[in-house]
């Protein structure tokens, strides 16, 4: 069975970015969903069982790191692993983004095996 | 480890991430060349123990290729999307997280805002380069200009005399 996994960010050639490196990384990945911010992300997971979510911290209406405190307060999502990608290098930041519930942060610029290795270690080889 | 503010940490953050994420080979220069039409503005504020906006800036004609560059495609490829401003945003996003650290130190609280893209004319750039605080001209390998500055909004300028 493949990956659902949800991208976002509000920059559109980020999202193709992740996309491309994802793919490159060789998961296997069967949907793509796609959101601007935040709020935009949460109706996605309302609807659609999502595997793993890969999320930007600073986004318009919703920040990532703002989604990852209302994914925590939902029973429903609090267990749907979070990915910082953001270009934000302070280790305070990162530290108090893993405290809030983000599972794993990866830097910007990043490359498709830094996917490969989080995903794996949050979701286990590929099924 | 905290760092002032200088044309050298602006070079250091640009050169690398240009390489980095772009692949653009580009080196510092003293003598910038002008900008051959219009030019491609992203600025992008940051808080940490002084507040300032840094401003990258490109040939309007460089930005399609740095899109590219950023999604391992040629121009033109099934990927690009045409928004070209967007690679150019995203790139100081980057940016300024090196900047950042290098600023402030790796554990130091810093905000940083989202990147604004515009298309301007050249003299409206020089303009706003010539207000820095600190800035680097670097060139690439076909001799494009890409520009990266800082204006400090509030705060002491760090590295500047009592």
């Amino acid at each position: 069975m493949s990956y659902t996994i949800l991208i976002a960010d509000d920059s559109a050639i980020v999202r193709t970015m992740v996309k491309k490196a994802v793919s490159m990384a060789g998961l296997d990945v069967g949907q793509v969903h796609e959101a601007a911010n935040g709020k935009e992300a949460l109706a996605v997971l309302g609807r659609t069982w999502i595997d793993v979510v890969f999320a930007d911290i600073n986004m318009p209406e919703m920040t990532g790191t703002e989604l990852v405190r209302h994914m925590k307060a939902d029973p429903a999502l609090a267990s749907t692993p979070v990915v910082i990608v953001s270009s934000e290098q302070s280790q305070t930041r990162i530290d108090e983004l893993k405290a809030w519930g983000a599972r794993a942060y990866l830097k910007k610029p990043f490359r498709p095996e830094q996917f490969r290795e989080v995903v794996e270690n949050l979701l286990g080889a590929k099924r | 480890m905290p760092n002032d503010l200088s044309s050298d940490l602006l070079a250091q953050a640009l050169g690398r991430t240009m390489e980095d994420a772009a692949f653009v080979f580009a080196e510092a220069t003293s003598e910038p060349p002008p900008f051959d039409g219009d030019v491609i503005e992203a600025r992008l504020t940051y808080a940490g123990t002084h507040a300032g906006e840094l401003l990258l800036a490109t040939p309007a004609t460089f930005a399609a290729t740095l899109a590219a560059n950023l999604l391992g495609e040629d121009e033109g490829g099934a990927s690009v999307t045409g928004d070209d401003l967007d690679a150019v945003g995203e790139l100081l996003n980057m940016i300024a997280g090196k900047v950042a650290v290098d600023l402030f130190g790796p554990d130091a609280p810093c905000k940083l805002g989202l990147p604004r893209v515009q298309r301007v004319r050249a003299e409206q750039h020089e303009r706003a380069l010539a207000t820095a605080q600190a800035a680097t001209t670097m060139v690439e390998e076909e001799g494009r200009r890409i520009d990266l500055s800082a204006c400090v909004t509030s705060g002491k300028v760090p590295g500047a005399a009592p």
